[in-house]
C-alpha cells in the first residue's frame, strides 16, 4: 500500500546540496503567509534568501 | 651560618604560572579563542560544513546584514492629474518590488525589502533593508531591552521591599518569588506556552472567567502583535526572582541606625525609601541595570522553545538569528557578524551607562 501511496504522492525534494537553507525557507515563508504576510513579498524574500545562499557557496561546484 | 638551600618547589619561578595554567588554558580555549574567531570569521564567508575554502570577504556580510535605503513613492493618479483613490479614500501606490527587483532605474535598491513606512502628505515614504529579518530581530531586541530593563529591575524593587521584614515566615515567600529563576528557562517557557495557548489556554480561560465571558480568546503567541509582549512579560516573571535577591543584599547593607534616625525625624515610609533606601542602592542599581540589560540581548531560549521567531517575524531577536544562520542555515559568517554587531552594541549600551551612573564628585 505504501509503495502505491508513494508512487501516487511522492514527491522528490529538490535534488542540491543548498537544501538545507531551501527548506528553513520554505517553512518560513508557508509559515509568514500563513500568518497574513503579503504573498508576493515574501516569496521575493524567500527566492533572494535561497539565491544568496547559492552564490556564498559558489553555486555548490555546479 | 650556612643557608639551607630552599628546595621547596613554592619558591621556583613557574610555580606561579603552573598553577595557574589550567584555568589561564580553559579560558583561552573556551572564551578568548572563541572570542577572536567570531571576529575573523565574521570578515570571512565561512560555512559550517563545505568542502569550499573560507575566503576573507572584507565587510560584505556587515554591508548585506545592515544595508538600508530610502524610497519614497508618489500616488497613482489618473489622466487629469488627480489621485486616484480606493473605495475608503485611500491613495494606490505602486507595489514596492516594481522598484526593487531587476529595476534599472533603482540599482542601488536591488534585493531590498520594505522594512517601515509612514504618509508623508500624499506620498509614501519607505525603509527599505537587505536584509528585513535582521532589521525586525535588531528592533526587536531593542524594544524589548527598553521594556524589560525597567520593569523587572522596578518589580524586582517593590518585591524585595517587600520582603525585606521581620515577618513570621518571612522565607517562605522568599522561595515563592525566588522558585521561578531555579527551574529552567526551557521549562518555564513549556509551560507558559500551555499557558499562552489560544485555544484552552490558562490565561484566556481566566480571563474570560473574570470578565463572564466577555473576553474573546486571543491567541497570543500566534499573533504578530501580542507575541513578543506575552514573551516580555513571561521573561520579566522568570528573572524577577534573581534580582529582586540581589535587591535585597543590597537593602540589608543600608544600615538600621538610619532608618531609627528617620523615624526619630518622624519621617513617611516614602520619604524613608526616596532619602534612606534609594541612595543607600545606589551601587546595586547600577549593578542591576547593567546586569539586567545583558541578559535581555542575550534573549533566545524563550523565543526558541515558544515562537521560533514566528508569527511574520515579530519575534525575532539578535541571539536567535545568530544561532539559527550559523547552524541551522550553516552560515558561521553570517552568524558571527551579528554576534559581533551584538557585542558592539551592548559594548556601547554598558560603556553609556557606566558613564551615565558614574560617581559624581561633588
Amino acid at each position: 500500500m505504501f509503495y502505491d501511496l508513494s508512487a501516487k504522492q511522492g514527491v522528490l525534494r529538490p535534488v542540491t546540496p543548498g537544501y538545507v537553507v531551501a527548506a528553513l525557507e520554505f517553512q518560513k515563508l508557508i509559515a509568514d503567509i500563513a500568518n497574513g504576510a503579503d504573498v508576493a513579498d515574501t516569496l521575493d524574500a524567500a527566492v533572494d534568501a535561497i539565491n544568496a545562499d547559492v552564490q556564498r557557496n559558489n553555486n555548490y561546484g555546479f | 651560618m650556612k643557608l639551607i638551600p630552599n628546595r621547596s618547589l613554592q619558591n621556583h619561578p613557574f610555580a606561579g604560572w603552573t598553577m595557574a595554567g589550567p584555568a589561564i588554558f580553559l579560558i583561552t580555549l573556551f572564551l578568548i579563542v572563541p572570542f577572536i574567531l567570531a571576529f575573523t570569521f565574521s570578515f570571512t564567508n565561512q560555512r559550517l560544513i563545505s568542502p569550499n575554502p573560507t575566503e576573507f570577504v572584507g565587510m560584505r556580510n556587515f554591508e548585506q546584514l545592515l544595508g538600508v535605503g530610502t524610497l519614497v513613492l508618489q500616488p497613482e493618479v489618473d489622466a487629469a492629474g488627480a489621485v486616484v483613490r480606493g473605495a475608503d479614500g485611500s491613495a494606490n501606490y505602486p507595489r514596492v518590488r516594481e522598484f526593487t527587483r531587476n529595476n534599472a532605474d533603482y540599482p542601488q535598491l536591488d534585493g531590498k525589502r520594505e522594512w517601515l513606512s509612514w504618509d508623508w502628505g500624499d506620498s509614501k515614504v519607505y525603509v527599505l533593508a537587505s536584509d528585513v529579518v535582521f532589521m525586525k530581530a535588531l528592533t526587536n531586541t531593542v524594544l524589548f531591552v527598553l521594556f524589560v530593563a525597567p520593569i523587572q529591575a522596578g518589580l524586582a524593587l517593590f518585591l524585595a521591599v517587600l520582603i525585606n521584614q521581620k515577618l513570621k515566615g518571612i522565607n517562605f515567600f522568599r522561595a515563592i518569588y525566588f522558585m521561578p529563576v531555579v527551574v529552567s528557562i526551557v521549562v518555564v517557557s513549556l509551560l507558559w506556552r500551555f499557558i499562552y495557548s489560544g485555544q484552552s489556554g490558562l490565561l484566556n480561560n481566566i480571563l474570560g472567567f473574570v470578565s463572564f465571558g466577555a473576553f474573546k480568546p486571543v491567541d497570543w503567541l500566534g499573533n504578530p502583535a501580542t507575541a513578543l509582549w506575552s514573551i516580555l512579560a513571561m521573561s520579566v516573571w522568570q528573572g524577577v526572582g534573581f534580582h529582586m535577591v540581589i535587591w535585597l543584599s543590597g537593602l540589608q547593607t543600608i544600615p538600621a541606625t538610619l532608618y531609627e534616625a528617620a523615624d526619630i525625624e518622624g519621617a513617611t515610609s516614602w520619604q524613608k525609601f526616596r532619602y534612606v533606601t534609594w541612595p543607600g542602592l545606589r551601587n546595586t542599581a547600577v549593578l542591576i541595570l547593567i546586569v539586567i540589560t545583558m541578559q535581555a540581548f542575550s534573549l533566545f531560549a524563550q523565543i526558541d522553545v515558544m515562537t521560533g521567531g514566528g508569527p511574520v517575524d515579530s519575534t525575532q531577536t539578535m541571539v536567535f538569528q545568530a544561532v539559527e544562520r550559523g547552524y541551522a542555515q550553516q552560515n558561521i559568517a553570517g552568524g558571527s557578524a551579528i554576534s559581533v554587531i551584538l557585542f558592539v552594541l551592548v559594548l556601547v549600551i554598558s560603556l553609556t551607562q557606566r558613564y551615565l551612573t558614574r560617581e559624581r564628585k561633588r
